[in-house]
C-alpha cells in the first residue's frame, strides 16, 4: 500500500514538475505546479509527516498558487507563450546537475544507514512540533522571528503593491 | 499501524463519488441536442468579448497577499494551540504565542490604517488630497 | 519496498525539474514557480532524512519537520514579495521577461 502511494504521489510530483517546466502556456504551468505540490504533500504523508502535508496543501496548494495565478493575470496581456528552444543549450548543464544530485543522494544513503535509521512506528506529529516551537532551547526564537518576517511582508509587500496601483492610476 | 488516514481516504472517496455519480448519471440519461450557443459561458446573457486571461485589478492581489500572510500565521499558530490545549500550565507557551500574534497584529493595524483592506479607495484618497 | 534512497532520487529529480524551469523559462513568474519546486524538493529530502534519523533515547524528534515548517512559511513570504516585485516590474517596464530587465538602473 505504501509502495503504491509512493509511486502514485511521486509520479504526480514528477509529471507536474515536468509540465510546469515545459508547458508553453504559463497558466497551464501554474496548474501543473498545483499537481506537483499536491504530489509532494502526499509524499510527506507517506513519510508520516501528517501535519506538514496538511500545511503544504493549505499554504502551497491553496495559497501560493492562487497568488501566482493572480500575478499571471496582473502581468500578461494574453496567454504568454515563450519559446524554450532558444535555451536548449542549458540542457546539458541541467542534466549534469541532476546527475550530480542523484549521485549525492546515493552517496548519502550509507551514511544515514550507518547512523541507525530505521522506520519507527508513526504517530501524530502536531504536538511534537508544537513542543519544539515552545521550547526556548529549541525553536522558540525562530518562531518569533517568523512573526517579524510576516509583519515585514504585510508592510513591505503591501506598500509595493500600493505604489504599483498609484503608478497605474 | 501506519498513521490513521482511513478517515481521510473515506472522505476523499465520498467526495469524488458525490461529484462523479450525478455527472455519470446525467451523461447516461440526458437528451443530446447540442448546438453552438449552448457552449457559451452566459447562454442567456451578454456575448463575451476577447480572451478570458485578461489583466486583473490590483486589489485582488492585495487581498490575496493579506490572505496568504494570515494563512501562514494560522498554520504556525496551530501547533502552539495544540500544545497549549493539552498543557495549559505552560505559562511560557502562552507568552510566546501572544507575542507572535501581537507582532503580526501590528501588520494588520498598519494595513487597516493605510486603507489597504478597503475595496473602495476613492473616498479616502479624495479626503487625503483635500486635507 | 520504498527506502530512503528512493526519496532522495525523487528529490534530486524534482529539484532538476525546478532548475529546468528556472534556467529555461524567461518569465519571472515561471522562474519563481521553478524556485518553489526546488524548495519543495529540498523539503522532501529533509523530511525523508528526519524519518530515517537515529532516535535519541528511543524517540525521534521531528526537527527536520520543523525546518520544513519554517521553509514553507518563509517561502510563502518570499513568493508574496517577489510577485509584487514582478507585478511592479510589469507596470513600470511592460515586461516580465528576465532578459529584458538586465539593466542595473534606468
Amino acid at each position: 500500500m505504501l509502495d503504491f502511494m509512493f509511486i502514485f504521489f511521486a509520479s504526480l510530483a514528477l509529471l507536474g514538475g515536468l509540465l510546469m517546466a515545459f508547458h508553453p502556456n504559463i497558466v497551464h504551468s501554474a496548474f501543473a505546479l498545483v499537481a506537483a505540490l499536491f504530489g509532494v504533500a502526499g509524499l510527506y504523508w507517506t513519510l508520516g509527516a501528517d501535519f506538514l502535508g496538511a500545511t503544504q496543501v493549505l499554504l502551497y496548494v491553496g495559497g501560493i498558487t492562487v497568488l501566482l495565478l493572480f500575478a499571471v493575470m496582473l502581468s500578461t496581456r494574453d496567454a504568454a507563450r515563450i519559446s524554450i528552444a532558444r535555451y536548449a543549450l542549458m540542457a546539458p548543464i541541467v542534466g549534469l546537475l541532476g546527475a550530480f544530485l542523484v549521485t549525492t543522494g546515493k552517496a548519502l544513503v550509507p551514511i544515514v544507514r550507518a547512523a541507525g535509521g530505521a522506520l519507527g512506528p508513526t504517530e501524530p506529529t502536531t504536538e511534537k512540533i508544537g513542543n519544539l516551537f515552545m521550547d526556548p532551547t529549541a525553536f522558540m526564537l525562530p518562531f518569533e522571528i517568523l512573526a517579524v518576517l510576516l509583519l515585514v511582508v504585510l508592510v513591505g509587500a503591501i506598500t509595493l503593491a500600493r505604489r504599483g496601483e498609484e503608478d497605474a492610476a | 499501524m501506519y498513521l490513521d488516514f482511513h478517515a481521510v481516504l473515506v472522505f476523499l472517496i465520498t467526495g469524488v463519488m458525490m461529484v462523479s455519480t450525478p455527472m455519470v448519471l446525467g451523461m447516461l440519461f440526458r437528451p443530446r441536442n447540442s448546438y453552438k450557443e449552448k457552449d457559451m459561458p452566459y447562454e442567456c446573457g451578454e456575448d463575451p468579448i476577447g480572451g478570458a486571461q485578461i489583466r486583473f485589478d490590483m486589489r485582488f492581489y492585495t487581498t490575496a497577499l493579506i490572505f496568504i500572510v494570515f494563512d501562514a500565521e494560522i498554520v504556525l499558530i496551530f501547533p502552539w494551540a495544540h500544545v497549549f490545549a493539552h498543557h495549559p500550565e505552560q505559562g511560557l507557551a502562552l507568552v510566546a504565542g501572544l507575542v507572535f500574534v501581537t507582532i503580526v497584529f501590528f501588520g494588520l493595524i498598519y494595513d487597516w490604517a493605510k486603507g489597504d483592506l478597503d475595496w473602495v479607495k476613492s473616498f479616502r484618497n479624495k479626503r487625503r488630497v483635500q486635507g | 519496498m520504498i527506502q530512503l534512497e528512493h526519496y532522495l532520487y525523487l528529490s534530486g529529480l524534482v529539484f532538476t525539474l525546478g532548475l529546468c524551469g528556472v534556467m529555461m523559462r524567461r518569465n519571472v513568474i515561471l522562474v519563481l514557480m521553478g524556485v518553489e519546486i526546488m524548495l519543495n524538493a529540498a523539503n522532501l529530502a529533509l523530511i525523508a532524512f528526519n524519518k530515517y534519523m537515529l532516535p535519541i533515547d528511543g524517540i525521534v524528534e521531528p526537527k527536520g519537520q520543523v525546518f520544513v515548517f519554517f521553509t514553507i512559511a518563509v517561502a510563502a513570504a518570499e513568493v508574496a514579495v517577489a510577485l509584487v516585485i514582478a507585478v511592479a516590474l510589469f507596470r513600470r517596464l511592460d515586461t516580465v521577461n528576465v532578459d529584458d530587465v538586465a539593466n542595473l538602473r534606468w
